[in-house]
C-alpha cells in the first residue's frame, strides 16, 4: 500500500465515532497523569493499559497512544510550576520553565510548551508516515558502536551544563555515571556497589533521583530562603504574546528535527532529545546566557524535541519491533497481548492499526493544544498561593509519584537522600543536570561499550570501520571545538571577537538560584 | 576559608566517594579474558574523573577563599550558619541567606512521615506531617492547617489510592492503605 493510500486509510479509522471518543479519553486521562510528579507516561500507561482490554485493537492502542503524549504534554507543567519533572524527558523544562514560572510567566512557558508540543507533534507524523520504512534500512545499521557515538554525543551535553565551574559540572557528570554503575550489572551479572543488599540490585532509579534533586531540594531550597514570593502577575500577562512566538519560531523546527532524528533510533529516546535540543539552543542563541534564567526557547526546543521522538519512537517499535523508549516498550506488551506483532509485515497485514494510530497521533496533538492552551495561566495561577501552602503539598505529592515507580517505600528515601544532596548541590553552585544525563545515559554506553568490545575482540579499532560511528564523534568534536575554531577564525579575519557566551551555569541549571532575584523583581514590568 | 569550610567538606566528600568506586570497582575487573572491557572499567573511569573534578572544584573553592583566584560570582550566598531565621526582608536587595537548619528542618519533619507511614500508612502520615508544616513551622491558623490537611489527605486517598489503584501503604494500622 502507498503512502498516500495508507493515509487516507488512517484518517478515516481515526475519525470514527468510537475511535475519536477514546482517543479524546486517552489524552485526558494522560494528562492528568502527566501532571502528578515522579508518574510519567510509562506509569501512566502502565496503569491504565488493564482499562483497554475490552476495547477493539485499533481503538485500544488509539487510546494507549492518547495516553502517551497526554503524559508528554502535562509532564512539562509540573516542571514549570513547581521545578518537579513529570518524567526525565520533562526534565530539561525545569531549567528555564521554572524561572519563567517564578518570573510571573509561567502561563505563557506553559503555552510555549504546548505549541511547541502541538506543531512538532503534528508535523513529524508526516515523516513518520512517509518515511518510516525508509528508517528501517537505517536502523538496522545501528549497531553497539554507532549507540555508544551517539550516547558520547549525548554526555557532550554535560559540557553545556558545567556553569562557571566546569569542575563542578564534569564531577556531576562522572556522578551521575557512577550511579548508574550501582546494581546488577545486564552484560556480565556482576552485583556492582550493592553491599548485598537486595534494595541495590535493580540499581538507583533514577526517577526517584530526579524528584529528589529537582523537587525536594527545590522546596528545601526555597524554605531556607524563607520560601517564594506568590506571583502577582496580572492574568494577561500570563497569555503567550506574538513576541513569544516569533522568539521560537526556529527554536520549534529545530527542537522537532533533532527530536525526531534521536527519537528514530532504538533506545535514544525523548530524554537524551530533550537535553540535545536545549544544547542545540544554547549554541545557536545570539544570548546564551539568558538560558537558565527563563528563556523561552529553552522550553520551546525541548518540548519540541520530547514530543517529536515520542512520534518517533513509534517508528522502530511499529517496522522492527524493537522499543524506541520506555513507554514504547510497554506499549509493545500491550500489542503482543493484542495479538498484535509488530515488525516489518505490520504495515502488510495490519494497515488498518498502523495507519490509523499514526492518524491518531495528530488528532490527539489537536485535543491536547485545545486542553492546555486555554487553561494555560489557570495552571500558573498555582503560583499565586503562599509558598507555605504549596511546599507541603508538593512533597506530599511528589513523594507519593516516588513511592509509586515500584510501589516501595525504598524509592521514597532514596528521594529524600537525594533531596539532602540536591540541596547542599544548589547552596554549593554544583549543577543537577550532569547528574541526571550521567545516571541516564551511564547504563547506556557502558552497554555499548562493552558489547562494542564483545564485537571488536577487544579492539576499539572497530571504530574506524564504522562511518556512521566516525560521524558522530566527528559531529562531538565539532561541538566541543566549534565554538574555539569559530573565534579565532574572527579574530584572525580581524573582527572583534563577540563576548563568549556564558556556558548554561550551575545557577543557570539550578533555576532557584535566580529566583530570589526574579521573584524580587516580579511584578516590575509583568 | 571559615565561610568556605563547609564548601571543601562537600568537596572531599565527593573526592572520597570518587576514590571508594575507583578503588572499589578494581575488585570487579577492569578487563577480563582476551582484553574485552570488564564490569569494572566504567565505574573505575567514573570514579576517577569524580575524584579528579571534585579535587578540581575544592581547589578552586580553596583558593578563591585564600584570595589568590579570582572570585566566580554565584548568585546563591555561602551559606551563613548563624543567621537567623528569616526571610530575608531586611537583607540587601538580591541577596539572601539560606537557613540550613529551616531547611533541615523540614527534611526531618518529612523522614519523620515516612517512618510513621509504618504505623499509621502514608496518607495518614503524610497529613500529620502536614498540618504540623502548616501550623507549627508555618504558624498558619490551626482550622485552616486542618482543613488543607484534610483536603490533601482525601484527595491523594481518593486519586492515587482509588482511580489509580496505587497500593499505598496502609501501614500496621491499615489506614487509608490504596489499591
Amino acid at each position: 500500500m502507498d503512502v498516500l493510500h495508507g493515509v487516507q486509510l488512517g484518517f478515516s479509522t481515526a475519525f470514527s465515532a468510537q475511535n475519536l471518543l477514546f482517543c479524546l479519553i486517552g489524552v485526558l486521562l494522560g494528562t492528568v497523569i502527566g501532571l502528578l510528579p515522579g508518574l510519567g507516561s510509562v506509569t501512566g500507561v502502565a496503569l491504565l493499559l488493564p482499562v483497554t482490554f475490552t476495547l477493539p485493537p485499533v481503538t485500544a492502542m488509539i487510546m494507549l497512544a492518547g495516553i502517551y503524549y497526554g503524559c508528554q504534554y502535562a509532564a512539562s507543567i509540573s516542571s514549570t510550576l513547581i521545578s518537579t519533572p513529570g518524567d526525565s524527558a520533562s526534565a530539561v523544562v525545569t531549567f528555564d520553565g521554572y524561572p519563567l514560572a517564578r518570573k510571573g510567566m509561567g502561563g505563557r512557558s506553559i503555552a510555549i510548551s504546548a505549541i511547541s508540543s502541538f506543531i512538532s507533534g503534528t508535523l513529524t507524523v508526516i515523516p513518520l508516515m512517509a518515511l518510516a520504512p525508509v528508517f528501517v534500512g537505517f536502523a538496522l545499521h545501528f549497531g553497539p558502536p554507532e549507540t555508544f557515538a551517539l550516547v558520547m554525543l549525548g554526555m557532550l551535553a554535560i559540557v553545556g551544563f558545567t556553569g562557571r565551574s566546569p569542575a563542578k559540572g564534569l564531577a556531576m557528570g562522572a556522578f551521575g555515571i557512577a550511579l548508574a554503575m550501582i546494581g546488577i550489572n545486564s552484560q556480565s551479572g556482576v552485583a556492582r556497589f550493592t553491599f548485598d543488599q537486595v534494595q541495590l540490585y535493580g540499581g538507583i532509579g533514577f526517577v526517584a533521583v530526579i524528584i529528589g534533586l529537582f523537587a525536594v531540594a527545590e522546596v528545601l531550597n526555597q524554605v531556607g530562603r524563607g520560601g517564594a514570593e506568590p506571583i502577582r502577575t496580572r492574568m494577561r500577562d500570563m497569555i503567550v504574546t506574538k513576541s513569544d512566538l516569533r522568539q521560537v519560531r526556529w527554536s520549534i523546527p529545530r527542537g522537532g528535527v533533532t527530536g525526531f532524528l534521536i527519537g528514530v533510533l532504538p533506545g535514544a529516546g525523548a530524554t537524551l532529545a530533550s537535553f540535545f535540543a536545549y544544547e542545540i539552543e544554547r549554541k545557536f542563541s545570539k544570548h546564551p546566557e539568558r538560558f537558565g534564567k527563563g528563556a523561552l526557547e529553552g522550553v520551546a526546543g525541548p518540548e519540541a524535541a520530547n514530543n517529536a521522538a515520542a512520534n518517533a519512537a513509534f517508528v522502530p517499535t511499529l517496522t522492527l519491533g524493537i522499543p524506541g523508549s520506555e513507554t514504547t516498550a510497554v506499549l509493545l506488551g500491550a500489542f503482543l497481548i493484542f495479538g498484535i506483532q509488530p515488525g516489518p509485515l505490520l504495515f502488510s497485514q495490519q494497515p488498518e492499526l498502523v495507519w490509523g494510530l499514526m492518524a491518531s497521533f495528530y488528532i490527539g496533538n489537536v485535543f491536547l493544544l485545545v486542553l492546555n492552551l486555554p487553561f494555560a495561566p489557570f495552571f500558573a495561577s498555582i503560583l499565586r498561593l503562599r509558598y507555605a501552602f504549596l511546599y507541603p503539598l508538593i512533597l506530599f505529592l511528589a513523594l507519593i509519584g516516588a513511592y509509586s515507580i515500584e510501589n516501595r517505600m525504598w524509592n521514597v528515601w532514596l528521594a529524600l537522600a537525594f533531596g539532602f544532596i540536591g540541596f547542599f548541590m544548589k547552596k554549593y553552585d554544583y549543577p543537577a543536570p550532569p547528574v541526571i544525563l550521567g545516571l541516564i545515559l551511564g547504563g547506556l554506553l557502558e552497554k555499548n561499550l562493552v558489547q562494542t568490545s564483545d564485537m571488536a575482540g577487544g579492539s576499539f579499532g572497530i571504530f574506524l570501520h564504522r562511518p556512521i560511528a566516525l560521524t558522530l564523534f566527528a559531529i562531538g568534536l565539532a561541538v566541543i571545538l566549534g565554538p574555539y575554531i569559530f573565534r579565532a577564525a574572527r579574530r584572525l579575519s580581524g573582527r572583534a571577537s563577540p563576548p563568549a557566551p556564558q556556558p548554561a551555569g550551575a545557577a543557570s541549571a539550578d533555576g532557584a538560584d535566580d529566583t530570589h532575584t526574579t521573584t524580587i523583581s516580579r511584578g516590575e514590568g509583568s | 576559608m571559615r565561610r568556605a569550610a563547609p564548601e571543601l567538606v562537600f568537596a572531599t566528600l565527593l573526592v572520597a566517594f570518587g576514590l571508594f568506586m575507583a578503588i572499589g570497582s578494581l575488585g570487579y575487573g577492569l578487563f577480563v579474558h582476551g582484553g574485552l572491557v570488564g564490569p569494572g572499567f566504567v565505574p573505575f573511569v567514573a570514579g576517577v574523573l569524580l575524584a579528579g573534578c571534585s579535587a578540581w572544584a575544592g581547589a578552586e573553592v580553596f583558593l578563591r577563599a585564600r584570595g589568590r583566584a579570582p572570585v566566580t560570582a554565584t548568585e546563591s550566598d555561602p551559606v551563613d550558619e548563624s543567621a537567623p531565621d528569616e526571610s530575608g526582608a531586611s537583607s540587601p536587595p538580591g541577596v539572601h541567606s539560606v537557613n540550613t537548619g529551616r531547611a533541615m528542618l523540614v527534611l526531618a519533619l518529612v523522614a519523620v512521615a515516612a517512618i510513621l507511614t509504618y504505623a499509621i500508612g502514608y496518607v495518614a502520615a503524610f497529613g500529620v506531617i502536614t498540618f504540623v508544616m502548616l501550623a507549627v513551622l508555618e504558624r498558619e491558623r490551626i482550622w485552616l492547617s486542618v482543613v488543607i490537611s484534610v483536603a490533601a489527605v482525601a484527595v491523594a486517598w481518593l486519586l492515587f489510592g482509588q482511580l489509580l489503584g496505587i497500593p499505598l501503604p496502609g501501614g500496621a494500622l491499615h489506614i487509608l492503605g490504596g489499591g
